[in-house]
């Protein structure tokens, strides 16, 4: 606890940290400022196929809405802000040669990777619950509420406003193991190496590629897309469908569990070997 | 009495470089101990290989009589270190540098300690300010009052004069020959400068290329006519 205590201090201490925060705040204030000016705009025109079809009233821009278009713009962000901060925690002090002080103490290299780890889990729940506040509350009180219409390839699923809040909620904590094992793989790269920029850059060519594999409909790509942690993260998005397909959310997660123990036991295993010479 | 550290037969490579060859010694209680050798002659690899940074290919390690391992690593709670340069995070003060590397100590060391050993190393006043705002002396000597801040046996300083101005070397080189003296710690220092050593060491270890070369107190080891061990 001391030392997840001493992790947590030294993350919020450092002015980097905030910028995490601030880059979600700018990104969703951009979006909701967009869709304040165009927001109806650009919902006639998503919305131009089923208006043909049906008869659509109410307030269809509202803050559920809204929240969602932003949580789809940040797939690719948050993953880069989790690795901002999990891709330092073992090369950045590498780099700034603190690792070296900190290892000459009677601490376990193995309880150092957990408190790690652990400082990266919560501030990884911090940033979903700062992204929860931001990208949710403040929608709605901006656009207010209304039924949500969530636009498909193929279909269109129309949720009650009284049956969305349980389902952003349940979203987020999905979210939050997803990006957990972001944070998990950032951290056994981040042991690898002796200077942050490479695992954060690494992670993020990692989620990249992995991303645009599990996207591409080829027949070869078809056989390892559900091994890859790239096709499950996205798994959030099933909570916005009815009905929620529970079991591939389920299976979803035991993956994305099962990932970040791989990741984490490679990250001790290697540590705990690792001549420091930095 | 056993010897507060014992090296037996170290070695280790680094691919096909051999930077510590068979290297025995020991240092007792009180003394402080001169690691002379050019750079690149093994005294940083040996010195983390004593504090468990480096893992050695075969030999072993014994702090005060005690098998030192990875999983012994409760044995370096009488072993304070500064190895190379002595980096602490520059966006925190010394106050909160002291005080986070003095709780991993794994001893309980109180803030009236803490305030001593800034008073010891010259920092009193000083230990609000962030260490990015620090000179490279007083980086060293917040250095040392970090490795000495939980009262340990042994005190390892790996070049501890490196970067320093003269005015800064004359400055640590009295508080090393303090902290002997006037506090009982025993010294294990680092140098490629023979001055350096024979200012502050009691005795002394040759190494060259991974090698013993010779060792013995300073007086003998300066004395030609002196045998050598």
């Amino acid at each position: 606890m001391q030392l997840l205590r001493i992790e947590l201090f030294k993350i919020f201490k450092r002015p980097r940290t905030y910028i995490s925060f601030g880059i979600i705040t700018a990104i969703t204030f951009v979006i909701q400022l967009a869709m304040l000016s165009d927001g109806k705009s650009f919902v006639g025109f998503a919305l131009q196929g089923i208006n043909e079809q049906f008869d659509i009233h109410g307030n269809i821009l509202n803050g559920y809405l809204v929240a969602y278009i932003i949580l789809q713009s940040l797939l690719i962000h948050i993953p880069l802000l989790v690795a901002l901060v999990a891709g330092d925690m073992l090369a950045g002090e590498a780099n700034i040669g603190t690792l070296r002080l900190l290892l000459t103490r009677p601490v376990r290299r193995s309880q150092l990777v957990l408190a790690k780890f652990s400082a990266s889990f919560i501030y990884t729940v911090l940033l979903i619950i700062w992204l929860a506040v931001i990208a949710l509350f403040l929608s709605l009180v901006l656009f207010g509420k209304g039924d949500m219409i969530n636009l498909k390839s193929d279909a269109f699923v129309m949720l009650l406003q009284t049956d969305i809040l349980w389902r952003y909620a349940m979203a987020f904590v999905f979210a939050v193991l997803a990006m957990t094992t972001i944070a998990s793989m950032s951290l056994l790269l981040s042991a690898f190496a002796d200077n942050s920029i490479g695992p954060i850059i690494s992670t993020m060519g990692i989620v990249v590629v992995l991303t645009i594999l599990s996207n591409l409909e080829l027949p070869l790509f078809n056989l390892i897309k559900p091994y890859l942690f790239t096709t499950h993260i996205i798994g959030w998005k099933g909570f916005f469908d009815d009905p929620v397909p529970y079991a591939a959310i389920l299976r979803s997660s035991g993956i994305l569990v099962l990932y970040t123990i791989v990741f984490i036991t490679a990250t001790i295993l290697y540590f705990n070997k690792k001549d420091i010479r930095s | 009495m056993a010897p507060i550290l014992e090296v037996r037969d170290l070695s280790k490579s680094f691919k096909t470089f051999k930077a510590v060859d068979g290297l025995s010694f020991g240092i007792s209680r009180g003394e402080v101990y001169g690691f002379l050798g050019q750079n690149g002659a093994g005294k940083s690899t040996t010195m983390r290989m004593v504090l468990g940074l480096i893992f050695p290919d075969s030999g072993s390690i014994f702090i005060n009589g005690s098998e030192f391992s990875n999983s012994q690593r409760h044995l370096l709670k009488s072993i304070g270190a500064i190895i190379e340069r002595p980096d602490m995070y520059g966006y925190l003060s010394g106050w909160e540098n002291l005080k986070i590397f003095a709780t991993l100590s794994g001893t309980k060391v109180p803030a009236a300690r803490l305030q001593e050993v800034l008073e010891i190393v010259g920092l009193k006043g000083r230990e609000k300010d962030k260490v990015s705002a620090y000179s490279q002396g007083m980086k060293q000597r917040l250095g040392i009052a970090v490795a000495m801040a939980h009262q340990p046996e042994l005190l390892i300083l790996d070049e501890p004069t490196n970067g320093l101005d003269p005015q800064g070397i004359a400055e640590m080189r009295s508080l090393i020959i303090s902290l002997s003296k006037d506090h009982d710690k025993t010294i294990m220092i680092s140098s490629h400068l023979l001055h350096e050593i024979e200012q502050v060491a009691t005795n002394m270890l040759i190494l060259h290329k991974g090698k013993k070369i010779s060792e013995g107190s300073v007086h003998q080891l300066l004395n030609p006519d002196d045998t050598l061990t």
